[in-house]
């Protein structure tokens, strides 16, 4: 294992495109730091970023919101400017991990480290949330949508660095998406199932955690109930919720009751949504 | 290795250590300061939290190069500042401590949250104190203590 700490985003980038494949970013490292006290990162390549100043920051720019990769996320849950105008995305944060774990870590992280049960993603998913991806020689935009392939597989290019996460403020961020994280305790837990909503324009946006491979979006139930948003029947919604996803039974819950309290929790947030 | 320098409890510190070391290791096997305390190593516990530039931490999360020029506090400053003392005497004042392996987290972490807010709420303090666990005493006492010293401070000031 080798560390860099590269004086400039510009000389990140080089590294990224010179060292060789098997490299990790390391910015607040509350899971990659687990992993090197454990000895399971050892001949990987690590780049610290987290000093850079271009990875920091929350800005409102015209229509959206520009969060810099590094910006942790109890900076993101007690941000005036992302109180003001994505209150909701504040107050999902509010059951990350514990104040000494949220102090450090950061969006970009929970995102890239591609977890199944990573807590920022399923509310991010519903928001059309974007990552501004940079190399050395391109930046482009990638959806959130179109960022996991499967299980910690990305997108994400071997010279690419996540550097921002953009949130438009004129789609679903107007109408108040809802959010549900499932655990054994209130604090510092990881999900057993996670649930993010939204209904607009007759449009909805569902997305879930801890029920697939990586979190995702759940196209068939959208579809289902775009069809039918008043007179969606509960067997019809469970068939196609059933398409979406594929719960497991493993040592923090069983395949069952992930199903069931997702059911029951879009049931809750489809029926709060139409009685308001 | 790097050369790493920080501040520890108010005293400039400055060392040869492998970049990937952790700031917990640094703390008990190059300072010997032991008041910090290895629980669990993976972040669960809090019993090794820690000050950083004024933010609680866990310092088995934290390696060398993230701690560079950083501020760091630690139990063993409750020798000379005044919140600290404090707060380590309505630690025992309320009966907040037993065997006394969470104390030091508990204690750093209630600092952290009096930094923010002077007088907080039982609420503010259950989730300032959510991420450090106790196995004897229930939390009642320890949440007294933070109160008590509130109050203390409150008063003095």
């Amino acid at each position: 294992m080798k560390m860099y700490k590269p004086a400039t985003l510009q000389e990140t980038l080089s590294l990224l495109t010179e060292l060789p494949a098997k490299k990790l970013l390391l910015a607040g490292g509350s899971d990659i730091n687990i992993l090197i006290k454990q000895d399971k990162i050892t001949d990987e390549n690590i780049i610290y970023i987290n000093h850079l100043p271009e990875l920091h920051g929350i800005d409102m720019c015209c229509t959206k919101l520009v969060i810099g990769a590094a910006t942790t996320i109890s900076e993101i849950s007690h941000s005036g400017v992302i109180r003001q105008y994505c209150p909701f995305l504040a107050d999902s944060l509010h059951d990350f991990a514990s104040p000494l774990i949220a102090g450090f870590a950061t969006l970009a992280g929970n995102i890239a480290n591609s977890s199944p049960t990573a807590d920022t993603v399923p509310l991010l998913l519903v928001l059309d949330a974007r990552l501004v991806l940079k190399s050395l020689t391109t930046t482009r935009m990638l959806p959130l949508t179109e960022f996991y392939t499967g299980y910690k597989q990305t997108r994400l290019q071997d010279d690419e660095l996540i550097i921002a996460v953009e949130i438009p403020l004129q789609y679903a961020c107007r109408y108040k998406p809802q959010y549900i994280k499932i655990g054994s305790r209130t604090a510092l837990t990881i999900a057993k199932a996670a649930l993010a909503f939204v209904k607009y324009d007759n449009k909805f946006r569902i997305a879930a955690g801890s029920l697939n491979e990586y979190p995702r979006r759940l196209y068939s139930v959208e579809e289902y109930l775009s069809l039918h948003p008043d007179d969606y029947n509960d067997n019809d919604l469970l068939n196609a919720l059933k398409k979406d996803i594929t719960p497991i039974t493993d040592f923090r819950s069983d395949k069952e009751y992930r199903l069931q309290v997702c059911f029951n929790y879009l049931q809750k947030f489809l029926k709060s949504t139409n009685s308001s | 290795m790097i050369e790493l320098k920080f501040t520890l409890n108010n005293q400039p510190q400055t060392l040869q250590v492998p970049a990937n070391m952790r700031l917990l290791e640094i703390l008990r096997d190059q300072l010997h300061l032991t008041g910090t305390k290895e629980g669990c190593s993976v972040g669960e516990c809090g019993a090794c939290t820690v000050l950083m530039n004024k933010k609680a931490v866990c310092s088995c999360l934290m390696l060398a190069c993230q701690v560079q020029n950083a501020e760091i506090e630690t139990i063993e400053y409750a020798a000379e500042d005044e919140m600290l003392k404090t707060l380590q005497d309505s630690f025992l004042k309320t009966g907040a401590v037993q065997c006394g392996f969470c104390t030091p987290g508990m204690i750093m972490s209630a600092k952290a949250l009096l930094l923010q807010t002077l007088q907080p709420s039982n609420d503010q303090i259950k989730k300032a104190l959510e991420g450090n666990l106790c196995r004897c005493t229930g939390y009642v006492q320890i949440i007294e203590a933070v109160q008590l010293a509130a109050k203390t401070l409150a008063e003095r000031a």
